[in-house]
């Protein structure tokens, strides 16, 4: 037993931590590492795009911004200014299923950070003015990322297919339609409902003192009153329900092909060998699909595949971009053909010993930050609540065995589990 | 009884924190104070450089058991393209397409194998390869590295495939409004629309349709063997690595390497070029879009410029952060934009300097009059005391967070490197922005912007923004492949 687990044990380093509940709620995760005098707080909102109502995609996202625009003491701006003037940097972003905050500062400004923060999971207070400010600001953000961008509709029209009528619908930037309905007073109902410290997971990551972080923490965030939200229920996610296809027409000038398969959510055990799977077909140019259709038969200039995990149930995304003339329908034959190849038994320990090295090697060189240490720590917390997984993930990637592949591929990367999209150039916006 | 009294003296103790904490109310009107700064210091490095001329750095860091290395070849970079477009960045990517001893396939099958990353590239001052592995992968990613460096092949075959990828990238990179709008910067920015002169910063480093069809073997070769030597080698290992085990490592594969230092013919390039701009508007034509790509700007300045710290810090507040004056007032005040930047792109020669944002199409020419008065109240007040201490807190306290990783130590020293930067730039770095007053910040705004000789480049829907742009200067509109395009008089 012993041996065995010491051939399987990953080399990525050990994060110490400490962790404790406040009596709100708020769950606290402080990672103390004094080699560089910086520290980063980072705050996940357990909200996402999968907790918006009806009508109101888009809002979580478009909430992030608001938690700029000023709180009882801190006014519109000044949260961005507090922080560069303390030398710091500053940002949050928004998921299907959390939304986080983020800093980081040289370390002798701790308090101040977490003075700007608890002040807005307090008091967030914002005017109308700012608030259409904002969502002007989110509509040019979602017309360069999404609407103006080749290929930027594709994972929106992916989801609205995969997951009609269930959780996953649409993406966290929402619609022109609903960001246009937006209106304040739901953004004050909203922010009650879900910004609260029962919600939330704070960590400190950086060059701390324990006993001082955490007196620190219970000096701003112990009076502000959890909110024992009961949340929206998720819609069950379905498999093999058939496989939908669909051609879209966009300002390209290359046919492309994404295809998702869904699978289930993060905390199932599958989705680890999902992950392996999804790197030996697509990832590098030692890759099948690379090695097939993008050198050996030159079908498509690039191609690759990941996977898209989420709380409740995600995609297993492959996709590639053909040359001009690329006929997408045999380009797609021929990665069905790699995938059921797989499936059907053909996997090689090679394979899997080559893709465990590239997790492992992923997992060590994402511990070299404390921002990104601190993302680790509130992701274990939030989906998995379960810290310790900084520390353990290696080795359940590494324990994946070729039976878990060959399972996890039959079940979930069938042609009925599947949406395919090609998108084609529009006929009038060929250049030549 | 006894267990009564502990229960006693628990209640009293909780109530005493209790009203403990309310006499301190916490007081939430004013942020707290920081506190002692603690010394922030430029990592240590080793530095020498070998009887065959290659430079070794080694910046150690044992944080986490990785290293990689890093080859700059400083004069194989686009600038050196001549007439063939492209042939730079093409030379590198075949690096890792073949070697005398292996295949392109088996060389992507041994890195992956490993989990780790074995990458080529270019730009206008080199061109570089990197590889990152675990340390205790180390040996198999040097075998790889040095033999791409030094056995490559170059086969047709592998030059037809990178070139037909290459192609579709150049046709593919037509969707791309940023993309479009840095095309036609450079072109006009650096080429003689003026008769004046001719950069190669004019031309993509990609390569032109044209230009990559005509690249042969012959060409790639002779650029390999022209460009790449150990005298212009900058190797830097990085992570967890002694410089013993470096100097070892370079002993062992690159000592053999004796290519002789050829000075590489340059292309012709002006000492001091400014190419006016008089803000004339070039408009590339991307139907249907919903938004404009912006660019507003000149030519810029060389990195190793004295003023560089004084041009950054001036830039920082123009435009080059979260709160900088741009940003502010097309974003947080007008919502024209989800982001408004403005930078200096410093090369080993003068690149640019510009404005980018994305508006909608509705609001293009009031953004870019908007960019243009930020400009000149730029080269004509001096900034407040307030954006001063504020910059200066931003720029010193971001330094520490910018030297977290290895890596990010190890591009610093890079540069110090390849731009010929002094040697105690980044010790003194911080105290050169300290001393910084309002008048040096004016005075850099003065010497290095221009709001009268701008260059304007629009990509988006001519159709829904051209005619607006006219108050600006003379508006020339062009199609994706940066043809003029003339408007279609009736009856002809």
């Amino acid at each position: 037993m012993f041996t065995l687990s010491a051939q399987v044990k990953g080399q990525a380093s050990n994060v110490e931590f400490e962790e404790f509940d406040m009596k709100n709620g708020l769950h606290v995760i402080m990672h103390k590492d004094n080699a560089n005098p910086i520290v980063s707080v980072d705050i996940w909102y357990h909200v996402g795009a999968k907790d918006e109502d009806p009508g109101r995609t888009g809002f979580a996202h478009l909430f992030e911004h608001m938690m700029f625009q000023g709180s009882d003491n801190i006014g519109k701006s000044e949260h961005f200014n507090y922080v560069q003037k303390a030398g710091g940097t500053v940002n949050g972003t928004t998921s299907q299923d959390r939304t986080n905050y983020f800093e980081s500062a040289p370390s002798n400004q701790l308090e101040l950070l977490l003075w700007l923060e608890s002040d807005r999971m307090q008091t967030l207070k914002v005017t109308q003015e700012n608030f259409d400010n904002q969502r002007e600001v989110v509509k040019e953000e979602k017309r360069m990322r999404y609407d103006n961008a080749p290929y930027g509709s594709r994972w929106g029209e992916m989801m609205k297919r995969a997951f009609k009528d269930e959780t996953y619908e649409w993406i966290p930037i929402g619609s022109m339609e609903d960001l246009n309905n937006a209106d304040l007073q739901y953004a004050q109902e909203f922010y009650r409902k879900y910004y609260s410290p029962d919600n939330a997971v704070l960590v400190i990551s950086g060059d701390i003192d324990y006993d001082n972080a955490r007196k620190l923490t219970e000096k701003y965030f112990s009076e502000i009153k959890p909110a024992e939200t009961k949340k929206n229920a998720y819609p069950e996610i379905t498999f093999n329900s058939g496989e939908i296809r669909d051609v879209i027409y966009d300002n390209v000038q290359l046919p492309a092909v994404y295809i998702g398969y869904k699978i289930p959510g993060m905390t199932n055990k599958e989705v680890r060998a999902l992950e392996i799977i999804s790197m030996i077909i697509g990832d590098g140019r030692s890759s099948r699909l690379y090695e097939n259709i993008v050198y050996k038969k030159k079908t498509a200039k690039s191609s690759g595949s990941f996977v898209w995990d989420n709380e409740v149930g995600g995609l297993f995304i492959v996709y590639a971009t053909g040359f001009k003339n690329t006929d997408l329908d045999s380009l797609t034959t021929d990665i069905t053909g790699i995938i059921d190849q797989l499936s059907e038994g053909e996997v090689l320990e090679k394979e899997i010993q080559k893709a465990k090295n590239s997790i492992e090697n992923d997992q060590v060189n994402s511990r070299q930050t404390i921002l990104g240490k601190a993302d680790a720590l509130a992701n274990y917390w939030t989906f998995f609540k379960n810290t310790a997984m900084i520390n353990t993930i290696v080795d359940d990637y590494l324990g994946v065995t070729k039976d878990d592949i060959l399972n996890a591929a039959k079940k979930y990367l069938s042609t009925s589990n599947r949406v395919v999209l090609y998108y084609e150039p529009k006929p009038e916006n060929k250049v030549n | 009884m006894r267990s009564k009294t502990i229960f006693y003296i628990f209640i009293i103790l909780i109530m005493t924190m209790t009203s403990a904490a309310q006499d301190e109310k916490l007081d939430r009107t004013k942020p707290p104070k920081p506190g002692p700064p603690k010394d922030v210091q430029f990592p240590d490095y080793f530095d020498t450089t070998l009887p065959n001329g290659i430079n070794v750095l080694v910046i150690e860091n044992n944080k986490i058991p990785a290293v990689s290395v890093r080859m700059v070849f400083r004069d194989a970079g686009s600038f050196f393209d001549g007439n063939n477009h492209g042939l730079a960045s093409l030379t590198a990517e075949l690096l890792i397409k073949g070697t005398m001893n292996r295949s392109a396939s088996q060389i992507a099958e041994e890195i992956d194998f490993v989990g780790g990353s074995l990458n080529t590239g270019s730009d206008w001052d080199g061109s570089y390869i990197s590889l990152s592995v675990l340390k205790k992968h180390l040996n198999t990613g040097i075998d790889l590295l040095s033999d791409v460096v030094l056995n490559p092949v170059f086969a047709e075959d592998e030059i037809s495939r990178v070139k037909e990828q290459r192609l579709s990238s150049i046709l593919q990179a037509k969707d791309d409004a940023g993309h479009l709008s840095d095309k036609m910067f450079n072109k006009v920015l650096f080429t003689d629309i003026q008769g004046k002169y001719k950069s190669p910063y004019g031309f993509p480093p990609e390569g032109t349709e044209q230009s990559v069809k005509d690249l042969t073997q012959r060409d790639i070769i002779d650029f390999y063997s022209n460009h790449y030597f150990p005298q212009k080698l900058i190797i830097a290992f990085v992570g967890d690595i002694t410089k013993e085990e470096a100097l070892r490592i370079v002993e062992e594969k690159l000592s053999v390497w004796k290519n002789n230092y050829k000075e590489p013919l340059g292309n012709e390039i002006s000492k001091n070029p400014f190419n006016t701009g008089n803000n004339s508007v070039f408009v590339v034509n991307k139907p249907g879009a919903v938004q404009s790509n912006i660019r507003v700007g000149h030519i810029g300045i060389s990195r190793n410029n004295p003023d560089y710290i004084a041009v950054t810090v001036m830039n920082t507040i123009l435009g080059g952060y979260f709160g900088s004056r741009i940003n502010y007032n097309l974003r947080e005040k007008h919502g024209f934009t989800y982001g408004a930047r403005s930078g200096f792109n410093p090369h080993i020669n003068p690149g640019d300097f510009s404005v980018d944002t994305d508006v909608r199409n509705d609001v293009t020419d009031t953004s870019i009059a908007l960019i243009i008065e930020d400009l000149k109240e730029m080269v004509k007040n001096e900034i407040t005391d307030e954006e001063l201490s504020t910059v200066k807190n931003y720029l010193t306290g971001v330094f520490p967070l910018q030297l977290e990783t290895a890596n990010s130590v190890a591009s610093r020293v890079i540069n110090l490197k390849q731009y010929d930067l002094p040697k105690n730039y980044y010790s003194t770095y911080i105290s050169n922005i300290n001393k910084l007053t309002k008048k040096d910040i004016l005075d850099a705004a003065k010497k290095y912007i221009h709001p009268d000789n701008l260059f304007i480049v629009v990509s988006g829907d001519a159709s829904a923004v051209k005619d607006k742009l006219k108050r600006f200067g003379e508006v020339k509109v062009f199609d994706a492949d940066g043809v003029q395009v003339f408007p279609i008089k009736k009856g002809d």
